[in-house]
């Protein structure tokens, strides 16, 4: 139970569905690596070329559990050799306080 | 507020207007006053205003905005608003005036402007400077008696800016920035953060380096989130663009080993990276809690006092105002609000003071840090973890910028006058053997 709330409480903060995947130097910008995800049902949202790291989307199975996803798009992506690393994409969010205050002082 | 929506309901309501003026125009018999907007082309808009001329009397055309000015007859100017809002024209013009007209995208009133007098509780206008304790706080004031940022490119890594509020408009160059959500050049905000983040930084009044050059980096969208590889792309904008210093009012709870990678980089590349410490009271928020490639600013009150959302942290470098504080909002507002994405602009704009002055990224973090006012801590936290090495003075800063500088060129100048006499000694000795 304790292993499963851990789980849990690394899942947060991540974007359902979108992966960050590192791939060697010499690929990026290669139009094979846009065909070759797109085939597998990836969607590339943002290429970051100096850290040779594409942002890519997929709608993953609702049979697939929640720990299980990020070995499922590892899976996916197995067969290209050329994929150093993968990631879940983390949320990020303004650093506003939800409640608005006034320090007390007439604004005029 | 839905930006978008109010900026629709806006339109509607000016278009109302206009055809209610148009009609009472026509039937006064009074001529009116109308602004034209044409395709963004100065051929275009040539071609359009020397047609209109021969409608009525051209008051302005703009050099820098696709607009004319023209007074014309109030069937004239219901003529043109039909084409734009009902695609007919009853009237025959000419065939050379009808092909202009397509080239008319839309048509407004030309409005009066007078001085507004201040209201109570309104936040339409900008306050007198007793709500801008923060600037005061941070020494902020005196500071400007040496620098006021001229010449420091900052990024704004947020929801956008509003780079037309009167508060921010002169601190933009053509080159507005970027927008990452959209992908496009336009980084309009569709949420308020952003523009009250700016304005803090660099405001005319509200701002700490109010002649600093702002770029917006739109990375969040009008609910104010995003994700990590658009903050990564944002950074990698301002790095590739030669930004000095990014500010990044936002956080997530998970460290991204893409978004850190970012962060080295940038910071290698000699950017400055400031981001917000978080606002759960305790534990890293990402990118701040990266330690060595981020400033990572926590927040106090007005009385210097830790704020308690603030979150306390090994990493935090430095504190900053970041209750209460009065900037600007889109649609030309100002707001108050709360949050380390309050404080983290006034970093910003401490930097780029110093970075106007000296071109030397490490140099002006290092002064920061150590010309700091410590605060005092009574909880069970070491100090360090909830104000960094403390409140940012951004006087004290300049000062110890300008003695440096000062010891510098005094050095400089006794070293070559030791050089000088070195040569001459040879040239003499030369002579003599």
């Amino acid at each position: 139970m304790e292993e499963k709330k851990e789980q849990d409480k690394n899942l947060e903060g991540f974007i359902e569905g979108l992966y960050n995947i590192r791939i060697k130097p010499e690929y990026v910008g290669d139009d094979l690596v846009k065909q070759q995800l797109e085939e597998r049902g990836f969607k590339i949202k943002l290429e970051i070329k100096s850290i040779c790291t594409y942002n890519i989307q997929i709608d993953i199975p609702k049979e697939i559990g929640e720990s299980e996803k990020l070995n499922y798009v590892k899976e996916k992506l197995r067969s290209l050799d050329y994929i150093i690393s993968v990631e879940k994409s983390v949320e990020m969010k303004a650093l506003d306080n939800d409640k608005t205050s006034y320090d007390g002082s007439n604004p005029v | 507020m839905n930006l978008n929506k109010y900026r629709r309901d806006l339109r509607v309501q000016r278009k109302e207007v206009l055809l209610s003026r148009i009609l009472k125009s026509k039937k006064e018999r009074e001529p009116l006053e109308i602004i034209i907007e044409t395709e963004n082309s100065r051929k275009v808009k040539e071609r359009v205003a020397k047609q209109l001329r021969k409608l009525g009397k051209i008051t302005h055309v703009f050099k820098t905005i696709p607009y004319i000015g023209i007074i014309c007859t109030g069937e004239d100017a219901e003529q043109i608003a039909n084409k734009i809002y009902r695609k007919d024209v009853n009237r025959i013009f000419e065939k050379s005036f009808r092909y202009s007209l397509d080239a008319i995208k839309s048509v407004d009133l030309s409005n009066k402007f007078s001085i507004i007098p201040i209201k109570t509780n309104s936040r339409a206008y900008f306050s007198p400077k007793e709500n801008l304790w923060n600037l005061e706080n941070i020494g902020a004031y005196k500071a400007h008696e040496s620098s006021r940022g001229s010449g420091a490119k900052i990024a704004i890594i947020d929801t956008g800016v509003d780079y037309t509020h009167p508060e921010l408009s002169s601190n933009f160059t053509r080159k507005k920035g970027h927008d990452f959500i959209k992908d496009d050049e336009d980084p309009m905000d569709e949420n308020g953060h952003g523009t009250h983040v700016a304005g803090t930084c660099a405001g005319k009044n509200c701002g700490v380096a109010p002649d600093a050059t702002l770029y917006a980096v739109r990375v969040l969208d009008e609910n104010g989130s995003g994700s990590d590889m658009t903050v990564a792309a944002g950074i990698e904008w301002a790095m590739l663009n030669n930004i000095d210093i990014a500010g990044m009012s936002l956080g997530g709870p998970t460290a991204s080993r893409a978004l850190e990678d970012m962060c080295r980089l940038a910071s290698q590349n000699n950017i400055l990276l400031v981001a917000a410490a978080g606002n759960s009271g305790y534990g890293p928020n990402y990118p701040a809690a990266f330690g060595d490639y981020v400033i990572a600013v926590a927040a106090v009150d007005r009385n210097n006092k830790h704020a308690d959302f603030s979150n306390i942290w090994e990493t935090n470098d430095i504190s900053a105002p970041g209750v209460g504080i009065y900037s600007s909002y889109p649609g030309g507002e100002y707001r108050v609000l709360d949050g380390t994405s309050m404080a983290t602009p006034h970093i910003s704009g401490a930097l780029g003071l110093m970075i106007s002055k000296a071109r030397k990224p490490n140099l002006a973090e290092e002064t920061m840090c150590k010309t700091a006012k410590k605060l005092e801590y009574n909880g069970e936290y070491d100090n360090s973890w909830v104000f960094g090495a403390g409140l940012v003075r951004a006087d004290n800063m300049l000062e110890k910028a300008y003695y440096k500088r000062k010891i510098g060129e005094i050095l400089r100048r006794k070293y070559n006058h030791h050089n000088a006499l070195k040569k001459m000694g040879k040239i003499v000795w030369k002579i003599i053997w």
